[in-house]
Parts: structure tokens; C-alpha cells; sequence
């Protein structure tokens, strides 16, 4: 039996827009308007039929598109194009889409597959859709263009609207998180799935950028390169990082808590005294008081009527002269004013975070960090409305430092403020937009932390993972982290299990077997089990984990993804054995979930993953026989 | 007092010793340190048990921009370079230096370095191609080690060889050229470790003094001494890369305890020879993983070698009559699961090990896991024969009062006798007072123990300012080209190259070179060079401050710290018109090869 391919194809003849998709979460395409009917194929290659279609990352369809139906929830959007797409761009922002997969079907046509970003959109207690225009490239020149909409996704917290108060949301969300098949939730659960999803892409933006930071660095295990290079821990060190994340007590304040305890004070002290610049400037003056005159005065007073300066100067005796005048519109200025404006927002979302939570249970401690919050954000609106920082002109970009703002005192710690605070929001823009390969990320470490359980002496730990200065399309870990091998010991025998990544595969099929069908359903993640003693026969168990933000707030889509990969499975051939681990997340606080459906098993787990590193190793010494 | 060989402990665990002298000897497989107190504790001190999960040092070439380079010297080793196939980083294949440069390697090319120039380890990789020099490699470890077990020191500030700076006194071959040993201190101060070199002759000698001096009749008075030497020793190290041959002559000299037996060290006249134990330890690791039903290939191999502590396992094995660790050979090494069936029964890698000797290989046979150009270096029987048979002409008629012999090789047990003493039977056919490192009754840790002895001794000499003589050496000979008498010639830099010198005090010649003519419009002074240590012609420059407006005339200054790197050599203008004494130092970064013998250069 073959998998039911789950395409939604866009012919290539013109056609009006995509057939209306009807259930939720589902992603179409359909060729923009004004775009080329389709793109001329070059010869040999996949068929002309269709453009691009929408699949589930594990699906590779072995036919031509049809009109079925999308399979899944909201799912993990991917775009299926022909092999003659070199590579596909968002046509809003220009951004290129992460290449999952390459294949050639029985046909011997080709194919490859394009993750999607996710929906930007904000929202309140309900889904949103969202519709966007992809070029597809053949070599340097786009041959086409699509629209794709994708539907009933998470909606974006309105961080500056009132938030829930979360305890009510968790409360009447006891009674749906039940393991097995859920029943439908109430609307009102996209807010607070909305919520875990912010709070776990928050929480990843915020350990790499620990990762990334340089202070206190050990030469031994840390090093940058030059310019801010690529940062780079041995694997041990960033599980312990990643570790105490949850750690409530050695967590390190959000950033905007920092600010407002730090910057207070010279934030202050600059905008009520900025530092002024004199300049000087044409302007008419009395006639006797000028000091200074250039060429152009000259030429304006010999325009002027008249035979001596006096008669030139008019009846009230004024001449265009130079003047020096001192004034604050600098760059560093500028910055300020930036800086202030985004603290105020900042400071803003927070409280609309925690203020309810917080003047509740930490009402009487008056240096709690939404105490400290709100006065800074007050102290703030009062600068933005009293101080000359609010006159300078705004900020254009984000500027290269000048002399002021490298070495000026008081400037040098705003410039790195502002950095900090630009970087963290546009990570949180991009993290919000590429959640799906966020979350796969930080499955990729709860992953490594239950090896590292279960194997707490591994090679593995030594491994640098090298982290890039800022997120590629949800992924901060750089794919060059080779990691190496966990040794276990069971009964008297060894075993070796290797984790590779996604994005890995076809580099590890280049030195090693590995099914190539298992490869076309792009897994995030593979864990190889090899016999310690036998290191040159294959595997004896290779795991697949695909991992998905869907909260499947309409239905529960979990058991069915993961019959779907269990037939998919189950067709390759493979002197491994293969069994597959699908990762979702849960809204409650229930413990995880797990739907058993042959080969592949499917898993959901409630936020933060911290606390499910002992399940998922348990599982995967289950799984692997380990015991 | 603590004595260290190298574990896995933290440092922690040892006695803060941040200003205690240390000495270290980087032996291939299993180095030592050892700090110590003072020199007369040194004897006495106990030692701490080598830790099971040690592997043999290896230095991770660095990869990225900025990255440091590392030591990986514990299991689980990192994985660059471990032989697995993943990550790409791990790979190892034929003829291809991979991302892990073991000690071992980065010995055996500072021995090969001939000339200015330092072979260099090439990893190629996914991101191009990184390079590490040798003395860089050991300079790396050394300062690893140093920082383990002597914590203290300043990094900050002891780059460069700041005030921060740790010292120490690192062992090294006698055999090592002269560009190698200034290297490998030039790289060491920029890690922050002022390291002070002591031969190893010399340091066995001083071992066996502590042992054997007292079977000596020491003379009554100075007269007596000076005219009768007791002998030399004959100090034979059988390494794991290289094996070398030694005489020290032993004088007395008085010092403020009476007459003290001084080692005197030659300089060496025989070049050092390849050790096969590498080689065949490749081939015994191969077999093992052949009786294992396991594919041989390079990065199994490589991995066996260099990223587990089976090489340490399979020494002891070979060393040891009786197992000291437990009873069977892969005890202690269970967390090692997939090594234990490589530290296969003390006799088949017994067995082994005789038939390589017995086969001694020719270079053209499957050298798998070794990399290629180090894979030819290893002698044949008659070439180990004919090193033999040298060096038992060379010490025929000289009074020999007894031997050391250190090395791994010589611990090796073959039919109950250790081959340290067959060996030194080939050469010296009556032995006698032999001392072999590594047995029952010798100290453990002998060199690293003696070189600590060393960094004592030199600390109280410097805080008494005293000026004894702990050994004598003899310096390097050391020419400079120029025109005398209207055609070129050589002249001895070092007037006093075949005289004793004091082995720790500054040497400066006495009169200076005077009269070296450089033409009109040259920014630089050039010197040709030759040195005994190198085969051909080296040029090497001291920049001037300003182009010569006319032609000038330089005296040249030399002084040289024994034994440790490149002669410091200074220009003075003669005759200057402004009275300037300004003295420009010769730049030794700027030696260069110009691959002409002396005879050729003279003639060109």
C-alpha cells in the first residue's frame, strides 16, 4: 500500500485561485495574478503539470499532483516543486526557503521540497490566515511565481492588548488535554496556544543568544571569531545551558528587566542632557554683529540692493552671516530616541505579560521586576515627552557606531542596549515566523539531552556546536556541528547511537548506507543505533523524529500523521530496522501523550521540554532495546 | 609535595602549586609531570597512579577562524579525528593527515626538521585547509599540562612570557635541532609557560647519580678531581618514535656541599634512529581488530591508536611480567566496552609484537592508520644492526661507568628480558650500574621527576645568586660568512664550541666579531649562517633604523643560553660619526634556507 500522496497542486495553464480550502489548517497554492501562466521546463526534467504543491514534510508523493485533499491540520507546510527549481524566495521579504529534500520518484522524475515559513500574523482568540507570493528560481532568473495561503495557523499574541490571565486559560484547559483522540477545544485555546508557542520561541531566542554571548568566556571551550565570528561550546556545556532554562531561581532576567534596572538612570541623564554638536549655519544677522562670512554671504549680499553694506543690509540692518549654533539632531541622539521608543514597547509587552501575574502574587514586593518595569517605563514616557531626545530626527536602519557610540561613557552602554534590544526583536520576529524549525531545534536538544541520560560519558558532549550570529530561517545551530557518537552499555554489549540532523542526511549517506527512501520524508532528526562490537555492519535500528508545532486545536491530527509515516515506513526496505517518533506539542498541564501506531509512535509534550528529557530517553532505550 | 603523572583528575585535586617548580617530560603515549617542592624532595616523592581513562595526547587542529587550538588527552576524545566516519570532521583515510595530531606525530616531525623551516600537519577539511606546526602542537600540550597541574600564573598577562608567566623545565631529545628548540620556546612564551629546556643525556645522568654516585670513589681534594674523571655514562632512550644514544661525561666539580659528580654533555655525533614500536604497534592494533571480524581500515586503526587508552593497555602488557592492574587485560576499562576486545590476552599481543621484530618490515608493506611519510621511517633490522654496531665502535675505549635507559621500547618484555637491556647489550656487550627506567626499582616518572630537580635547583640559584654548575654543555658550532682578506670565509661565532660551558649561566663571547662590512643603500644587515645543527646555509636579518646612506662597518655581539634556542646576536656600529651605540639585534623569525651547503655558498 502505498501512502495517499497529500498534494494540492497548481497547474501551470492559468487557472483561477486555488480551490477553497475547507478544513483547517491547510495550505494551497495557486499562481499569483499577473504571474506567468507556469514556467517553461527544461528538457528532461519533471514533468509540466504543476508548479509547486503543498505537502507534509514526510510526504513524497509518487504521481502527478491531483486534486485530492490536504491531509493534516495545520501541519508543517512544505513546497513540492520539480527538480528544475533551483531554489524559491519569498516574494515579501526575499528570503530564501530551507531545501528539505530532493528525490526521484518511480518515474524517475525529480522533485524537491521547500519548507514554508509560517503566518505573521497577530490575532486574538482565533486562527489567522495568511497568503503569500513564493518566486521559483531556475538557476539566477525566477520562472514563476505562487501564492500560497496558508490557513487556521497560530495566531500572533497581541503582546500590547490585554493579555489572559493564564490561569484561567490552564484551567479550563484541563479537561482537553486528555491523551488519545481529543475532542475539538474551544476557540479560546489559540490564545493560550499562541502563548506556549511564544513563550517556547522566546525561550529558544533567548539560550542562544546566552550562547552567543561573550562574556565570561572560558578560552578552553569558547572562542568567537574575528568580527564576531561564529561562537562555538562543546555539546555538554550547551545542554547545560539549555538545562537551566528552566531553572526559575539562575534564570537570567529578560532583557527588558535588565534594561530597567541598569539603564534607568543614564538613560536619564542623556536624553535631559544630550550631547550637542555645534554647527554652523547661514543665517541673516544684525549687520554689526557679524563674524563670519563664506562665499555664498557674499554673493547674497552682493544680490542685495544697494552700493554700501549698509544700504544692502536693509532697514533692519541685516546681512546673511555665519553663526554657530549647537544642537542635538546627531546620530548617537538618534539612537537614543530609537531606543527609548522601542524600550516603551518593550516594556509594554512585558507588563501586559506579567502585570496581572504580578500584582497578585508579588504585589508587595516593591523590587519585583514588574515593579521595575513599570517605573521605568514610566520614566521613559515622561523623556519621550519632555526631553530634547524627543526633537532629533528619527533613526533610518540600524547604523554602523561612530566615534561617540563606541567610546563615549555614557553612549557606549546605550549603543550596546540597543543592539541587544533590535537583535532580541527582530530574533523574535523571525523566530515567530519560522516556529516550525524553531521547535525542531528544541527538540533537537531535549533529543541530545536524553542521549546524553542515557549515555552520560559520550564523545558527543565533546563536539562543538557552532552557533550562527543570527538565525537562518528558524535554525541557529549551525548544520557544520558534527556531532559525535553516545556510547551505552547494555547487558555485557555496547552500543553506539549517532544523531543526524536533518539537513545532514544527504553529507552522512555520502560515507555511510542510509536508506534514501527515509531520507525523501525529511526527517528533523535521525538517531542510528549501531552493536559497538560490530561497528561496520549496518545499523541495527534507525529512528526517524519529525517534530511539528501543531496544538491540533480542531482535531487531533497526531494518530493520523503518525499512521501515515507508518506506512511510509514500512515500504522502504532496509537491513535496519526503522521506526519513526513524531514530536508535538500539548496545551495543558497533562502529562505527555504518546499514540502507538505500528512502526511510528507519536508523542506529545507539554511545555517546556525540559522536564520530558527523562521520557524521551526512556523511550529511547525502549526503542533501541537498550535495556 | 606532589609528583603527578598525567590523569584525569582535576586539578583541584592536586596542591595548589602555582609557583612550585615543575618538570615535565611529554612522552608520546603517557606523559609526566612533576612538581615539586625542592630539589632534595624530588627523590622522595610519591606518585600518583595513571589514570585508566588516559589516552595519548593528540592536539585538535583548529578548524574555524578564531578557534584555539585544543589538547584532548582524557576518553572520550573529541570527535574530531577519531576515525569515525561521522562527523566529517572524525574521518580518517589513507594518505591524509587528519583533524587530530597526536604527540606522538608532532615528535617525530620536529625530529625530522632540518631546516628553518617546520614541516607542517595538513588537515584538509569541508571549509579548506588547516595547518599546524609541530612545536606549535607540543607548545599547546605543554602549556595544557603545565596549567593542569601546576594551576596558578596569570594567562593574561603571561603571554608573551609576561609576569604571569608559569615556568618550567620540559625534557627534550638531545637530537633536536636548534630551529626546533626555538621554536617550540618561542611558541611556549606566547602561551604563557617560560619553559627551560634540559637534555634528556643530561637528565638521566642526573638520575643515575642519585642512585649510583655513591659507588664511585670520589677524589680527596680538587687537585685529585681535576686530574682524574671517574667516566662517562652511557644514556640510550628507546622511544616510541625515535631512539637516540647519548655519552655524558661525568666530572667533579666543587661546590659549597664538596665535590659533586656534574654530568659534562657532548655534543651528539650520531643522528637519532626511527623507532619501528610505532609501526608495529599499528600492525599489532590491525590484527587485533582482524581477530576481532572488524574491517582494518585506517580510521579503525587510527582510532585504537590514538583515541582510546588501548595503547597504554597494550604497553603495560608488554611491559609488565605480572598484570598490574587487576587480573585480566581489559580490566579497568569497563566503560570501555568497545575496546575490550582489542586489549586482546597479554600473549597474543605478545606474539605479535615478536613476529613484527622478527619480520622488521620494509616500507612497502600496508601501513594502515599510520600517516604515509612517517610510515617509511621505520629501520629494517640490519639498519638497527649497523646503528648498533656504530655506536659500539664509538664507545670502544672510553670508560664507561655505567647506563641509563629510558623509552617506552625498553620496558618491552620480550622472552623475560626487557629490550632496553638487549639493546644495550648490542652496544655496550658488559654493562654495568644499568639503570632502566620503568622498572620496580627505578623512580617512576624518572625524567619529569629529574626536570622538576632542574627548576628547583635553578630557582635556588637564582634567589641565592649563586653560580654553580649543575651540568656542563658544550655549544653549538656557529659561523658567519665574510670576506677576510679579500676572500669569503667562515668565522666561528662561538669561539668556545668545543669547550665546557656552565649548562644554566648566559655564555657571551669574549671579544667581539668586529669589522662586518654592509654596503651603502641596504635596510637590513644579513647574515649567512651556518650551523651545525643544519645542513645547508641559513640567512638570517637584523633590520637597521634607517637605509645606509654610505657604506658601514658592524661589530657583532654574541651570547647564548645553553641548550636553549638560537644565540642572541647583536650589531654595533663601529667608528659612528654621531656617536651612536645603538645595537640592532639579529631578527631569528627571519631565517630563511638558501638550500646551498657551505662549501657551495662559499663558492657562489
Amino acid at each position: 500500500m502505498k501512502p495517499r500522496p497529500s498534494t494540492q497542486p497548481v497547474r501551470t495553464s492559468a487557472a483561477p485561485q486555488a480551490p477553497a480550502v475547507s478544513r483547517a489548517g491547510k495550505g494551497a497554492v495557486s499562481p499569483a495574478s499577473g504571474a506567468r501562466g507556469g514556467a517553461p521546463v527544461p528538457r528532461g526534467a519533471s514533468p509540466q503539470v504543476a508548479t509547486a504543491s503543498v505537502v507534509q514534510p514526510w510526504s513524497t508523493p509518487t504521481g502527478l499532483p491531483s486534486e485530492s485533499k490536504l491531509i493534516g491540520g495545520e501541519g508543517r507546510p512544505c513546497v513540492m516543486t520539480p527538480a528544475w527549481v533551483e531554489a524559491v524566495a519569498v516574494a515579501e521579504t526575499g528570503e530564501w526557503l530551507p531545501k528539505v529534500g530532493q528525490w526521484t520518484d518511480d518515474r524517475r522524475l525529480s522533485w524537491k521540497k521547500f519548507e514554508l515559513p509560517s503566518t505573521t500574523k497577530e490575532g486574538g482568540d482565533a486562527a489567522v490566515d495568511e497568503q503569500m507570493l513564493i518566486r521559483l528560481y531556475d538557476g539566477k532568473r525566477a520562472r514563476g511565481m505562487v501564492r500560497v495561503s496558508i490557513q487556521h495557523a497560530l495566531p500572533r499574541l497581541r503582546r500590547h492588548s490585554d493579555a489572559q490571565p493564564a490561569e484561567s486559560v490552564a484551567q479550563s484547559n484541563e479537561s482537553a488535554a486528555s491523551p488519545g483522540a481529543t475532542p475539538p477545544v474551544e476557540p479560546t485555546h489559540w490564545h493560550r496556544a499562541a502563548e506556549i508557542a511564544h513563550r517556547m520561541v522566546d525561550s529558544h531566542v533567548e539560550l542562544i543568544a546566552r550562547l552567543s554571548e561573550s562574556t565570561g568566556r572560558d578560552e578552553e571551550t569558547f572562542h568567537d571569531g574575528p568580527g564576531g565570528g561564529t561562537p562555538i561550546w562543546p555539546l555538554g556545556r550547551v545542554l547545560d545551558m539549555w538545562r537551566s532554562m528552566n531553572d526559575h531561581e539562575s534564570a537570567r532576567p529578560p532583557l527588558i528587566v535588565q534594561m530597567a534596572r541598569t539603564l534607568s538612570q543614564l538613560l536619564t541623564e542623556v536624553c535631559t542632557q544630550p550631547r550637542q554638536i555645534l554647527t554652523r549655519q547661514r543665517r541673516l544677522q544684525n549687520a554689526g554683529r557679524i563674524a563670519e562670512v563664506d562665499a555664498d554671504c557674499l554673493r547674497w549680499l552682493a544680490r542685495q540692493p544697494g552700493k554700501t553694506v549698509a544700504e544692502k543690509a536693509g532697514a533692519k540692518q541685516r546681512a546673511m552671516g555665519i553663526a554657530r549654533v549647537e544642537h542635538a539632531d546627531t546620530l548617537e541622539n538618534r539612537l537614543v530616541r530609537d531606543l527609548v521608543r522601542r524600550s516603551i514597547s518593550a516594556c509594554d509587552a512585558y507588563l501586559a505579560e506579567h502585570a496581572p501575574v504580578g500584582a497578585v502574587a508579588g504585589a508587595a514586593d516593591a523590587d519585583s521586576d514588574v515593579s521595575a518595569v513599570s517605573k521605568f517605563s514610566l520614566t521613559l514616557q515622561q523623556l519621550w515627552r519632555t526631553s530634547p531626545i524627543a526633537n532629533v530626527g528619527a533613526l533610518a536602519g540600524l547604523p554602523r557606531p561612530n566615534h561617540a557610540l563606541q567610546h563615549d561613557r555614557r553612549y557606549k552602554a546605550i549603543w550596546k542596549a540597543y543592539v541587544m534590544l533590535v537583535r532580541q526583536q527582530v530574533e523574535q520576529d523571525q523566530a515567530w515566523r519560522w516556529r516550525h524549525r524553531m521547535w525542531a531545534e528544541a527538540c533537537l536538544l531535549a533529543l541530545l539531552a536524553s542521549l546524553a541520560e542515557v549515555s552520560p560519558r559520550a564523545s558527543a558532549l565533546q563536539s562543538d556546536v557552532l552557533l550562527r550570529a543570527g538565525q537562518l530561517c528558524g535554525r541557529s545551530i549551525d548544520e557544520r556541528s558534527g556531532l559525535g557518537r553516545f556510547d551505552v552499555i547494555h547487558k555485557d554489549a555496547g552500543s553506539t547511537i549517532m544523531l543526524i540532523t536533518g539537513d545532514q542526511i544527504p553529507d552522512y549517506r555520502a560515507v555511510a548506507p542510509f536508506p534514501e527512501e527515509l531520507q525523501r520524508m525529511s526527517p528533523d532528526a535521525v538517531l542510528i543505533c549501531r552493536e559497538a562490537q560490530w561497528p561496520d555492519k549496518p545499523p541495527r535500528q534507525v529512528m526517524a523524529v519529525w517534530t511539528m508545532l501543531d496544538f491540533d486545536l480542531n482535531s487531533d491530527e497526531l494518530a493520523e500523521r503518525a499512521s501515515r509515516i507508518d506506512v511510509g515506513l514500512r515500504l522502504i526496505r532496509s537491513a535496519s530496522k526503522l521506526s519513526g517518533l513524531v514530536i508535538q506539542p500539548a496545551i495543558g498541564g497533562r502529562a505527555a501523550a504518546t499514540i502507538d501506531a505500528g512502526t511510528c509512535r507519536g508523542l506529545r509534550v507539554t511545555l517546556p521540554l525540559q522536564p520530558h528529557v527523562s521520557q524521551l530517553a526512556e523511550h529511547i532505550v525502549k526503542e533501541f532495546g537498550l535495556r | 609535595m606532589t609528583v603527578a603523572t598525567i590523569d584525569s583528575r582535576p586539578a583541584s585535586r592536586l596542591q595548589p602549586a602555582c609557583d612550585m617548580p615543575v618538570g615535565v617530560w611529554l612522552d608520546p603515549v603517557e606523559p609526566q609531570v612533576a612538581v615539586v617542592e625542592s630539589a632534595a624532595a624530588a627523590r622522595e616523592a610519591d606518585l600518583v597512579a595513571s589514570s585508566d581513562a588516559a589516552i595519548p595526547a593528540s592536539v585538535l587542529v583548529p578548524r574555524f577562524s578564531g578557534e584555539p587550538v585544543r589538547v584532548d588527552r582524557v576518553w572520550p576524545p573529541h570527535p574530531r579525528g577519531c576515525g569515525e566516519r561521522w562527523p566529517a570532521e572524525a574521518r580518517v583515510n589513507d594518505n591524509v593527515e587528519p583533524g587530530r595530531l597526536p604527540v606522538a606525530y608532532a615528535w617525530m616531525m620536529l625530529h625530522q626538521q632540518q631546516t628553518a623551516q617546520s614541516p607542517l600537519w595538513r588537515w584538509r577539511h569541508d571549509d579548506g585547509e588547516s595547518t599546524l606546526a609541530p612545536a606549535e602542537a607540543i607548545a599547546h600540550t605543554l602549556a595544557d599540562l603545565t596549567r593542569t597541574f601546576a594551576p596558578g600564573g596569570d594567562s593574561a598577562s603571561g603571554v608573551g612570557g609576561g609576569a604571569g608567566a608559569r615556568s618550567c623545565v620540559t625534557v627534550v631529545p638531545d637530537g633536536l635541532c636548534e630551529p626546533a628548540r626555538h621554536a617550540l620556546i618561542a611558541q611556549s612564551r606566547q602561551l604563557g609557560v617560560n619553559v627551560r629546556l634540559l637534555w634528556r643525556s643530561v637528565a638521566s645522568t642526573m638520575a643515575w647519580c642519585d642512585e649510583w654516585a655513591s659507588e664511585l670513589d670520589p677524589p680527596s681534594n680538587l687537585r685529585d678531581a681535576l686530574s682524574r674523571t671517574p667516566g662517562s655514562l652511557l644514556c640510550l632512550h628507546l622511544g616510541l618514535t625515535h631512539w637516540e644514544l647519548s655519552i655524558v661525561d661525568l666530572v667533579w666539580r666543587e661546590t659549597h656541599h664538596g665535590l659533586t659528580l656534574t654530568p659534562l654533555r657532548r655534543r651528539p655525533t650520531a643522528p637519532m634512529l626511527p623507532s619501528f614500536a610505532l609501526e608495529l604497534l599499528h600492525r599489532v592494533a590491525r590484527r587485533s581488530l582482524e581477530m576481532s571480524y572488524q574491517q582494518p581500515t585506517a580510521g579503525r586503526v587510527w582510532e585504537l591508536m590514538w583515541c582510546t587508552p588501548w595503547l597504554n593497555r597494550v604497553i603495560d602488557l608488554l611491559a609488565d611480567p605480572a598484570p598490574s592492574r587487576g587480573g585480566g587485560p581489559a580490566d579497568g576499562i569497563e566503560p570501555l566496552h568497545n575496546l575490550s576486545p582489542h586489549v586482546r590476552a597479554r600473549e597474543f599481543i605478545r606474539q605479535q609484537w615478536r613476529q613484527g621484530m622478527q619480520q622488521l618490515f620494509g616500507s612497502t608493506r600496508d601501513t594502515t592508520g599510520m600517516v604515509p611519510h612517517h610510515a617509511a621511517m621505520t629501520p629494517t633490522n640490519d639498519r638497527i644492526r649497523d646503528w648498533c654496531a656504530g655506536h659500539r665502535k664509538a664507545i670502544d675505549g672510553r670508560t664507561l661507568v655505567g647506563a641509563v635507559v629510558t623509552g617506552q621500547v625498553a620496558r618491552v618484555a620480550v622472552d623475560g628480558e626487557p629490550l632496553g637491556l638487549r639493546y644495550l647489550r648490542d652496544i655496550w656487550p658488559r654493562p654495568m650500574n644499568a639503570m632502566l627506567a620503568g622498572q620496580s626499582h627505578t623512580p617512576v616518572g624518572l625524567l619529569a621527576r629529574c626536570g622538576a630537580e632542574h627548576a628547583a635547583r635553578l630557582r635556588a640559584a637564582a634567589e641565592s645568586g649563586e653560580d654553580q654548575a649543575m651540568f656542563l654543555d658544550t655549544l653549538p658550532r656557529i659561523r658567519v660568512a665574510a670576506m677576510k682578506d679579500g676572500r669569503p670565509q667562515w668565522l666561528d661565532l662561538v669561539d668556545d664550541h668545543d669547550l665546557p660551558v656552565t649548562g644554566h649561566v648566559r655564555w657571551h663571547r669574549f671579544e667581539r666579531l668586529a669589522g662586518l662590512g654592509v654596503r651603502a643603500g641596504r635596510p637590513a644587515i644579513t647574515l649567512a649562517l651556518w650551523h651545525d645543527d643544519l645542513p645547508t646555509v641559513h640567512t638570517v636579518t637584523g633590520r637597521l633604523p634607517q637605509r645606509l646612506i654610505s657604506p658601514r662597518r658592524f661589530n657583532l655581539s654574541v651570547s647564548i643560553d645553553p641548550g636553549q634556542g638560537f644565540p642572541r646576536i647583536e650589531a654595533t656600529p663601529m667608528d659612528d660619526p654621531e656617536g651612536g651605540t645603538i645595537a640592532i639585534p639579529i631578527d631569528w623569525r627571519t631565517l630563511r634556507d638558501t638550500g646551498r651547503t657551505p662549501e657551495a655558498y662559499v663558492k657562489a
